[in-house]
C-alpha cells in the first residue's frame, strides 16, 4: 500500500492489586460485557479497541496484568513502552487503596518518564461496602497530579470516560503534526518502540 | 493545546487503505451501502508497426448492438517509429490514430468522448466513454513509465508503459498499455520491464501535483494494486519456447496455421513465467487464447514473416486483468479475438470485452456502517488473538531429591482461531538473564507451533545435579525452590507458570559439619531398640567421620576390592535405595544392600556433592602449593594435612586413603582410579592436565603410607 495517513496506536496498561477488577474494566470497555466470576489473571493479556478522538481513529492496545504479589517483579517489566497506565483500586478494599503509593513507586521506577497516569477507584456500585471515600481517592490523585475516576465495571459507570480521558491526555502530549505522510504502518500486535517524546507509530 | 487542523473539525469517514481489517469488513458489508451497475468495457491492443492509420477500421470493433460497450480502452505500440519522435514531440501521427480509432468505434465519433489518454513516444493509450453513459468518471489521472535504453538520466521511451487511472462511480479502474523488450532471448528484460512499470506506475493526487496540500487525507496516492481493477494490455513480446523442445520454426508455423494452434500456448514464455510467479502475480488471462499467434506477419497479408529474420510466430499481444479482491465483479463476456482482417501491421490487433460491476457508495450509508465495521474489526482482531488453555496453572513438584529427576507435564491446548506459536521468554528481571529459568529446571520444548485445535505437551523436569546441590541453600526461597516461567504466545498474551519444589535436605549436598551432626531418623525405631544395640556397626565410627561416609566405606571394605567392577552400569533406583538407607540409618550395614560399584559411586557422589572438597585449598591455595612442593614425600604431605585441614577433613581423608590402600593391594588395576579420586578430593579443573597429574601423584603418595607410618 502506498504511504497513507495512518491512525495511531496507544499502548495502555492496567495495574493494581489482585481482585480490584482490572480485567472486568477491560472487558467492559472492549466487549461491553461483565462477568461476576473471578478468574485471577495469571500473566499478561491484551485487547484492542479503536476509538475516535478529535477526528482521529486511535487504536488502543490495552494490557491487563496479573495483580498477584508474587508476579510483581515480572509485571513491572511490562511497564516500559506503556503510554498510559491505569492504576486501579477497589473502594471496598482498604488494602488495595493503601497499596496505591507502592504501585506509584513501581511506575516511577519502571515506566517511561512521560507516561500518563490515572487512578481508578473501582466497584463504586457497592456503596454499602465502601471503605475508601471518594475524597480520599481524589486527594491521593491530586497529591500526585494524576486524574481520577470512580468506576463500576459492573454497572458501566465512567469506564468509557476513563479510557477516553487517558487517551486524550496522551494525544495532547504528542507533538502536533498535520503532516502524517511519513508515519509508518501501525501493527496492532507489535508493541511500538517507545520514543523519548512519548509519540507512537 | 493542539492547533486546529482540518481533521479536528470533522468526523472520521471511511477511507480505504487505512486499516486492512476494517476494509475487509467493509468489503463484506458492501451491499449495505453500495449499489452496483453493469458496465461493458472493451479493451484492445495493437502494435501498428509505425504505420499511418487508415481513416477508419470498420472491423476493429464489433458493431453489433449487443456488443457495444460503454467504455473503449485502446493501446497502441510503435505508433510512431520516426527517428525524430524520440527527440521532438510530434503529435501529428497521434492525432491521425486518435481520429481513426474514434471513427472506428460503433456509431462513430459522435457517440464517444475521450476520457483520457497518455503517450510515451510510440506507446499510446486512450480511453473513450459513450456519450449516453451514466457512469460518473472522476479523478482521471495519467502517467507513463519509460523502461527503454537510458540516455543520460532519462530513459528513451522506446519501451515502457502508459496508463490512465480513473474512478468509475466509486470503482477505481486503471488501463495500462505496455511495450516490453523484444527478442527471443530478452525474457529477463521483459520481466524487468513488467516489474519497473508495476512499481513505478504510481498516481499522485492532483492536489499534490499542484502543490495544494489541502486534502491530504481525502485523495490517496494510488498504486496499481490500489485500484479495484487493472486492465494491463500491450505488446508484451513474450515468445514461444518451442526451440527448447526442438520444434522448428517451420513446424511452429505449420501448427500455428492449423486448427491445433492452441497447442502452442503451452510453450508461451508468459504463461510459463506466470506459473512460476515471476510476473503478473494475481493477474488473470483466459485459459485458452482462441486465436492464432498475432505476430509476425508480412504487412498487408496474413502470411507468416518471410523476411530474412523469419520470426517464429508468437502471442506477443495480450490483455490481462487484475482484481483487488475476489468480490470485485469483473468478467470476460466475449471470447478474446484477434482481428485478422486488419493487415497494415506485422501484428494483429487483439480485442476483449468485459463486464464490470461498477459500485456507487452511498456515503452517509458507508459512514454509518463504518462505525459498526470498526467495532466488528476490533471484535475480530480480539477474537483472532492466539488463545491457549493450560492443563495446569502452576506446577508443584513436591519433594525432590538429589540426582532423582522428577518430571511433570503441562498440556498446552490451542483453543484459538489460528495456529499458535509459543516460546518461553527469558524472564525479565530474572537473576540469570540469559536463561528462561533456573538451572534446576528443564523445559522442553522451549518453543513450538501448535495447529488450531491441537495440543502439545510441555515437559518440565526438576533435576538436582551436583552443581546445583552444592549451592542449593542459595537457591531456596521460603523453604522452596521457586521459579516462574513466562509462556509467550506470538502476537498475543503471556502466561505465567509458577513452579515450586521442596528440596529434600539430604546427606547429599550438605557439609561435613552437618553430616557429623546427622543422626538416623529415630521415629521408625521407637519400639525396636534392637538396631541400636552395642554391636551396631556405625557405633565404631570415629568421632570426626560422619556416619554416612563411614558406613559406605565400611560396606565397601567388607565386600572387598575384588567385587568392585567399575564397568558396571549406574542404576538410579539402587542409588535411591542407598540414599534412603543412608538417611534413615536402616539398614545400618550397607554391605548387602547394593553392589560394590553402586556403593562406591554413592560414596564418590556424596563427597562430590559436599559444599567444599575434602582437601580445601586453604588461604591463597597454601595447602595445594605445599602439597605440590612435597608431592612425593609422604611424611611432609601428612604433616601438611594434619596442620592445615580441619579435624573432620583429616579424618575423612585418612579413612578414604585407608580404603584405597586396601583396594590397591587387593586389586592392582584399581590404581587407575587414583585420577578420579584426585578430582573428587581436590576438585580442581580437570582441563588443567599438569595440575591434575600433580594431584594424582600427591594422592598416590599419601595413600601409600598411612599417617602413623609416614609420621613415625
Amino acid at each position: 500500500m502506498a504511504r497513507r495517513p495512518y491512525d495511531m496506536l496507544f499502548k495502555l496498561l492496567l495495574i493494581g492489586d489482585s481482585g480490584v477488577g482490572k480485567t472486568c474494566i477491560l472487558y467492559r470497555f472492549s466487549d461491553d460485557a461483565f462477568n461476576t466470576t473471578f478468574i485471577s489473571t495469571i500473566g499478561i493479556d491484551f485487547k484492542i479497541k479503536t476509538i475516535e478522538l478529535k477526528g482521529k481513529k486511535i487504536k488502543l492496545q490495552i494490557w491487563d496484568t496479573a495483580g498477584q504479589e508474587r508476579f510483581h517483579t515480572i509485571t513491572t517489566s511490562y511497564y516500559r513502552g506503556a503510554m498510559g497506565i491505569m492504576l486501579v483500586y477497589d473502594i471496598t478494599n482498604a488494602k488495595s487503596f493503601d497499596n496505591i503509593a507502592k504501585w506509584l513507586r513501581n511506575i516511577d521506577e519502571h515506566a517511561s518518564e512521560d507516561v500518563v497516569k490515572m487512578i481508578l477507584g473501582n466497584k463504586c456500585d457497592m456503596s454499602d461496602r465502601r471503605v475508601v471515600s471518594r475524597e480520599r481517592g481524589e486527594k491521593i490523585a491530586q497529591d500526585h497530579g494524576i486524574s481520577f475516576h470512580e468506576t463500576s465495571a459492573k454497572l458501566n459507570v465512567h469506564v468509557d470516560t476513563a479510557f477516553y480521558d487517558l487517551a486524550e491526555a496522551i494525544l495532547a502530549k504528542m507533538p502536533d503534526s498535520t503532516d502524517e505522510q511519513s508515519r509508518d504502518t501501525v501493527n496492532p500486535v507489535q508493541p511500538q518502540r517507545q520514543s523519548s517524546s512519548g509519540g507512537c507509530c | 493545546m493542539a492547533t486546529t487542523t482540518f481533521y479536528t473539525k470533522q468526523r472520521c469517514n471511511w477511507i480505504e487503505g487505512r486499516d486492512a481489517k476494517v476494509d475487509e469488513v467493509m468489503r463484506e458489508w458492501m451491499h449495505k451501502f453500495c449499489t452496483f451497475q453493469d458496465v461493458k468495457i472493451c479493451v484492445s491492443t495493437f502494435n501498428v508497426n509505425g504505420r499511418s492509420p487508415l481513416s477508419v477500421f470498420p472491423t476493429w470493433f464489433s458493431q453489433k448492438p449487443e456488443d457495444i460497450a460503454e467504455f473503449y480502452a485502446v493501446g497502441l505500440q510503435e505508433m510512431d517509429l520516426s527517428v525524430g519522435t524520440y527527440i521532438i514531440d510530434n503529435t501529428k501521427k497521434m492525432e491521425g490514430w486518435v481520429d481513426a480509432i474514434h471513427c472506428s468505434l460503433p456509431g462513430g465519433r459522435t457517440q464517444f468522448n475521450v476520457v483520457g489518454s497518455m503517450r510515451l513516444v510510440g506507446i499510446f493509450v486512450i480511453v473513450f466513454q459513450a456519450v449516453n453513459s451514466k457512469v460518473r468518471v472522476s479523478d482521471v489521472n495519467v502517467k507513463y513509465v519509460a523502461t527503454g535504453i537510458s540516455v543520460l538520466v532519462n530513459k528513451l521511451g522506446n519501451k515502457g508503459g502508459t496508463a490512465v487511472s480513473m474512478k468509475m462511480n466509486d470503482t477505481w479502474v486503471c488501463f495500462v498499455n505496455a511495450h516490453f523488450a523484444a527478442g527471443n532471448n530478452e525474457l529477463e528484460r521483459r520481466n524487468q520491464d513488467f516489474r519497473d512499470i508495476y512499481n513505478d506506475m504510481v498516481f499522485y493526487p492532483r492536489s499534490q501535483q499542484e502543490g495544494l496540500r489541502d486534502r491530504p487525507l481525502e485523495v490517496p496516492i494510488m498504486c496499481l494494486y490500489d485500484h479495484d481493477v487493472v486492465f494491463w494490455f500491450g505488446d508484451l513480446n513474450y515468445r514461444l519456447n518451442t526451440d527448447m523442445y526442438g520444434i522448428s520454426n517451420d513446424e511452429v508455423r505449420r501448427i500455428a496455421s492449423s486448427d491445433k494452434f492452441a497447442d502452442l500456448l503451452q510453450h508461451c514464455q508468459l504463461r510459463e513465467q506466470m506459473a512460476r510467479g515471476t510476473v503478473f502475480k494475481d493477474f488473470e488471462e483466459p485459459s485458452t487464447l482462441p486465436f492464432r499467434p498475432t505476430y509476425k506477419y508480412d504487412c498487408g497479408t496474413n502470411t507468416w514473416d518471410t523476411s530474412e529474420k523469419g520470426r517464429v510466430p508468437a502471442w506477443t499481444d495480450r490483455i490481462l486483468t487484475f482484481k483487488k479482491y475476489p468480490q470485485v465483479g469483473l468478467e470476460s463476456i466475449r471470447p478474446m479475438v484477434s482481428i485478422d482482417t486488419i493487415t497494415i501491421s506485422d501484428h494483429k490487433p487483439v480485442r476483449a470485452m468485459f463486464n464490470l460491476k461498477v459500485k456507487k457508495i452511498n456515503e452517509s450509508g458507508a459512514n454509518n456502517v463504518y462505525e459498526e465495521a470498526i467495532r466488528e474489526a476490533d471484535r475480530r482482531a480480539n477474537e483472532e488473538l492466539p488463545q491457549v488453555q493450560l492443563s495446569l496453572n502452576e506446577v508443584d513438584f513436591g519433594i525432590v531429591n538429589y540426582l532423582e529427576p522428577k518430571t511433570r507435564s503441562v498440556i498446552v491446548q490451542n483453543v484459538g482461531k489460528s495456529k499458535v506459536r509459543f516460546s518461553f521468554k527469558v524472564r525479565p528481571n530474572a537473576r540469570n538473564n540469559q536463561e528462561i529459568c533456573e538451572k534446576w529446571l528443564m523445559v522442553t520444548p522451549t518453543h513450538y507451533q501448535i495447529p488450531q485445535g491441537s495440543s502439545m505437551e510441555i515437559s518440565l523436569t526438576v533435576s538436582i545435579s551436583t552443581d546445583i546441590v552444592r549451592r542449593i541453600q542459595d537457591l531456596i526461597r521460603n523453604g522452596q525452590l521457586q521459579e516462574i516461567l513466562v509462556l509467550h504466545l506470538e502476537n498475543g498474551r503471556d502466561y505465567f507458570i509458577p513452579i515450586t519444589a521442596v528440596y529434600n535436605n539430604s546427606c547429599f549436598g550438605s557439609t561435613l559439619e552437618k553430616l557429623l551432626s546427622m543422626r538416623p531418623k529415630k521415629e521408625v525405631n521407637l519400639i525396636d531398640f534392637g538396631d541400636f544395640s552395642e554391636n551396631s556397626l556405625s557405633d565404631n565410627c570415629p568421632p570426626n567421620v560422619p556416619r554416612v561416609i563411614y558406613r559406605l566405606v565400611m560396606a565397601l571394605r567388607t565386600r572387598g576390592a575384588v567385587q568392585l567392577n567399575i564397568e558396571e552400569e549406574q542404576d538410579n533406583e539402587v542409588f535411591n535405595r542407598i540414599r534412603s538407607a543412608l538417611e534413615s540409618g536402616q539398614p545400618d550395614d550397607l554391605s548387602q544392600l547394593a553392589s560394590s560399584y553402586m556403593l562406591y559411586s554413592a560414596l564418590i557422589r556424596l563427597l562430590d556433592s559436599l559444599d567444599e572438597p575434602i582437601i580445601l585449598e586453604g588461604m591463597f591455595k597454601i595447602i595445594h602449593k605445599e602439597m605440590i612442593k612435597y608431592r612425593t614425600d609422604a611424611r611432609q604431605l601428612w604433616t601438611v594435612v594434619r596442620s592445615s585441614l580441619p579435624k573432620q577433613n583429616q579424618a575423612v581423608l585418612e579413612l578414604i586413603c585407608l580404603m584405597l590402600r586396601e583396594f590397591f593391594s587387593q586389586k592392582y588395576e584399581l590404581k587407575d582410579q587414583l585420577s578420579l579420586w584426585a578430582t573428587v578430593l581436590f576438585r580442581h579443573d580437570i582441563q588443567d592436565e599438569k595440575m591434575h597429574g600433580m594431584f594424582s601423584t600427591i594422592l598416590q603418595t599419601i595413600c601409600d603410607y598411612a599417617p602413623d607410618v609416614a609420621l613415625g
